[in-house]
């Protein structure tokens, strides 16, 4: 018996007054419950996917920031959740995020895209009992639609529990939730350095392999970065062979922000024709024939439209000017100044390096002239220290020199 | 097996791919054998890359930016490989201030060991393998204290790594700012002065001292994250809805403080350097050798920040011109074909109205 698809039907009918409640999905919970399904798979370990998550709930406003996995064992009536590992845990939890305090405010499990199903229920009752409250959400993860995933869709859905009266009988049913994605700035930035690297997980190599393929390997493995995942790599053997293209940590960054902005420009690109079509299926109207008199049909979508007019109208608007703002500089002289900061920082950056080049050179010369000068001044006295000192400090070649010196003087 | 358990196994089980996920399996047995060899007893300098999760990067970068100005720290777990450390999840420890004080961490001793043993009761088999903490707005490094934290933790808990994460840096930078670092053992003279990690320049003068005082006792490990095939379609699809932001982003703008602040800290390294090349000379060819190698490598440290910086500005140049090939360049051409139709936003709303 699906408990969700009558549910609601009627809730929605019934509950007009109630506020929306709305949630904010925050990345990590979904790492979190990725890594924890790879693992969990990887690892075959026994069991039910089940975890908690944390947040923060305000009235109508519910946060769902952080999550864990939760430990089950067998019970009566089958597999239930271990309760004295529940409660420990959430009191470890607790203690560390206490700025801000973050409670259990959901589980989460998988489950298919139809809803939940009787096992879910049983365990959010649990949970509800564990933490005496009513107000646990249900986070299923619907592990078919992975491989469909289109426009930004997440495979997921969120449900709240329900108490509901019918014919005498308290029943707890489920309504869908929507939510949005939210990040603080560190998650911001903390996810989206590990999305645009490749960061493939395959194996280290071992070390009986030659040094020189595990060398390859590994600097293969730094060297894919393919924003956001997109091209697949095959591994193992054709690693060793790409790795004659080895690029370097700057090249690769290069590439991936390069990679990111294409995508981002592509997914642009994409709403635009999205809009366009739009506006091109719609049936004739005066504006395409000026001579046309037929009023707009009734499924015109009016909204739609004048918010698309809006839209374009604003564009102008954020078009750059040409005539200088208010700084005194308009947006192209601004734009030129920026590129000539940049390449004067490259400039500076060149000449130190030249500089410190130099300086080597220098030193390195001072020491071969010293040496020389010495040697020609006496055989015994000089060359003695001056093998010592000059001996073991020179990188390129003056060895030689040296040593023909002083055997020379001997 | 319960109806659930089955249900997800056949339908979960395609979510893993066994050789591009291979890091998420655990093999209790070869990470016990290889911790007994202990092949980082005889070489100093064995262990050189950290590969860590997604997750727990994820987790200490949001830990150590919620300490604000205050040092926090917490654990790593994972398993060993050859050469390497895989951090496969991270833990909050309930400690504050670890910077100024000695023993922090054995204060939170008691919550550690029941975390992992709770963790392990529920499958999560892993090892402590290192420790993380933060160094808001120094950089990542570490202290006198670290140090000998860190000896510490390798003489009783080896193989033990450290990592720092300086979350102010991060937020400036836009790049998680992470360093990853194994001590040598008491009396262990590195060859050459490549211990003190190059590219660790971006240590304010005011800890400078701190740091130089050290330096040589500890050396950085490469890190790179990695991520599931399972993270990855997560994440594609979660980033979608932040192509806005990556196209109105303009780097080299939203980080100028942070770019004119490490110019400033340059040029105060690059005159010390100057300073101290300038007493070597003056002392004539016959002055002490000692300092030529110190100077010569702080010489290379300077010139490897100058060009780190001058590699992110072009970074934020390389943003700026796409931007502006792609979209001002046809500019005049849309703004022609715009005037065409600007009278026609008015008309249309009046239609409307007018509309029967």
């Amino acid at each position: 018996m699906g408990s969700k698809a009558p549910a609601t039907n009627l809730l929605l009918t019934t509950k007009p007054s109630e506020a929306a409640l709305s949630v904010q999905l925050h990345p990590l919970v979904l790492l979190t419950i990725s890594d924890y399904i790879t693992r969990h798979i990887s690892r075959q370990q026994l069991g039910p996917i089940i975890g908690s998550i944390l947040g923060r709930q305000h009235g109508r406003s519910l946060t769902l920031e952080h999550a864990y996995e939760c430990k089950t064992g067998e019970g009566d009536g089958g597999v239930v959740l271990d309760r004295e590992w529940f409660d420990e845990r959430l009191e470890q939890y607790k203690d560390v995020h206490k700025a801000p305090a973050l409670d259990l405010v959901g589980i989460f499990m998988l489950g298919p895209t139809q809803g939940p199903s009787d096992i879910h229920l049983r365990f959010i009752k649990e949970v509800q009992k564990l933490t005496s409250t009513d107000s646990v959400m249900l986070l299923l993860f619907h592990p078919e639609q992975v491989d469909q995933l289109q426009g930004g869709k997440l495979p997921i859905t969120l449900y709240e529990s329900v108490k509901e009266q019918e014919g005498g009988d308290v029943e707890t049913k489920f309504r869908e939730l929507g939510f949005e994605v939210e990040t603080g700035d560190a998650e911001m930035i903390g996810v989206d350095f590990v999305a645009t690297g490749a960061g493939v997980a395959s194996a280290v190599p071992r070390g009986d392999s030659n040094t020189a393929t595990s060398a390859a390997e590994s600097s293969s493995k730094e060297k894919k970065t393919k924003g956001k995942g997109k091209t697949k790599e095959t591994d193992g053997g054709a690693n060793g062979a790409v790795a004659a293209g080895i690029l370097s940590p700057e090249d690769e960054e290069l590439i991936a922000s390069l990679t990111a902005k294409s995508n981002a420009i592509k997914m642009l690109h994409q709403r635009l024709s999205l809009i366009r079509s739009y506006l091109n299926s719609q049936p004739s109207s005066y504006l395409t024939d000026a001579t046309s008199k037929e009023p707009a049909p009734d499924s015109t979508n009016h909204t739609l439209l004048r918010s698309i007019n809006a839209m374009l109208s604003r564009l102008p608007l954020l078009a750059s000017p040409s005539a200088p703002s208010a700084a005194g500089l308009s947006p192209a002289t601004a734009a030129d100044k920026e590129k000539e900061d940049v390449h004067l920082t490259s400039l500076l950056s060149a000449l130190t390096r030249s500089i410190s080049e130099t300086q080597v050179l220098s030193s390195k010369f001072n020491i071969v002239a010293r040496e020389k000068a010495v040697k020609e001044r006496s055989p015994f006295a000089g060359s003695g220290g001056g093998m010592n000192k000059g001996g073991g400090r020179l990188g390129f070649g003056e060895d030689g020199l040296l040593s023909g010196g002083d055997s020379g003087g001997y | 097996m319960d109806a659930q358990t089955a249900w997800e196994v056949e339908n979960a089980v395609k979510l893993v791919d066994p050789s591009r996920d291979a890091l998420y399996a655990l093999d209790v047995a070869a990470n016990k054998k290889l911790v007994s060899e202990r092949p980082w007893k005889a070489d100093p300098n064995y262990f050189k890359y950290v590969r860590v999760s997604a997750v727990a990067m994820v987790k200490m970068v949001m830990h150590a930016r919620s300490g604000g100005d205050i040092e926090v720290m917490g654990l790593m777990l994972g398993y060993i490989e050859h050469e390497t450390f895989i951090v496969t999840d991270a833990l909050r420890l309930p400690v504050e201030g670890t910077e100024t004080r000695v023993n922090a961490q054995s204060e939170a001793d008691e919550y550690m060991v029941k975390f992992l043993e709770r963790s392990r009761q529920a499958g999560q088999l892993e090892n402590a393998v290192g420790w993380y903490h933060s160094h808001p707005g120094y950089g990542c490094w570490l202290s006198g204290i670290d140090v000998s934290t860190q000896h510490n933790q390798q003489s009783y808990s080896d193989p033990f790594l450290a990592i720092v994460i300086d979350p102010h840096r991060t937020i400036s930078a836009g790049k998680v700012e992470i360093g990853a670092f194994r001590t040598y053992p008491e009396g262990y003279k590195p060859e050459g002065q490549d211990a003190s990690a190059e590219g660790m320049a971006a240590v304010p003068m005011a800890k400078a001292a701190d740091f130089g005082a050290h330096a040589n006792r500890y050396y950085p490990l490469e890190i790179s994250h990695y991520k599931s095939t399972l993270d990855s379609k997560l994440l594609e699809a979660l980033w979608n809805k932040y192509w806005v932001q990556t196209l109105s982003s303009s780097p080299l703008f939203t980080n100028r403080d942070y770019v004119t602040s490490q110019i400033q800290d340059l040029a105060g390294k690059t005159k010390q350097v100057h300073d101290s090349i300038k007493q070597r000379s003056s002392m004539g060819p016959i002055g002490p050798r000692g300092k030529g190698k110190g100077g010569d490598e702080q010489m290379n440290k300077v010139v490897k920040s100058a060009e780190k910086i001058a590699n992110e500005e072009k970074m934020g140049l390389m943003a700026a011109m796409v931007k502006e090939q792609v979209f001002a360049s046809a500019a005049s051409e849309a703004a022609e074909t715009a005037s065409g139709f600007e009278t026609n936003g008015a008309d249309t709303q009046m239609a409307d109205a007018k509309a029967p």
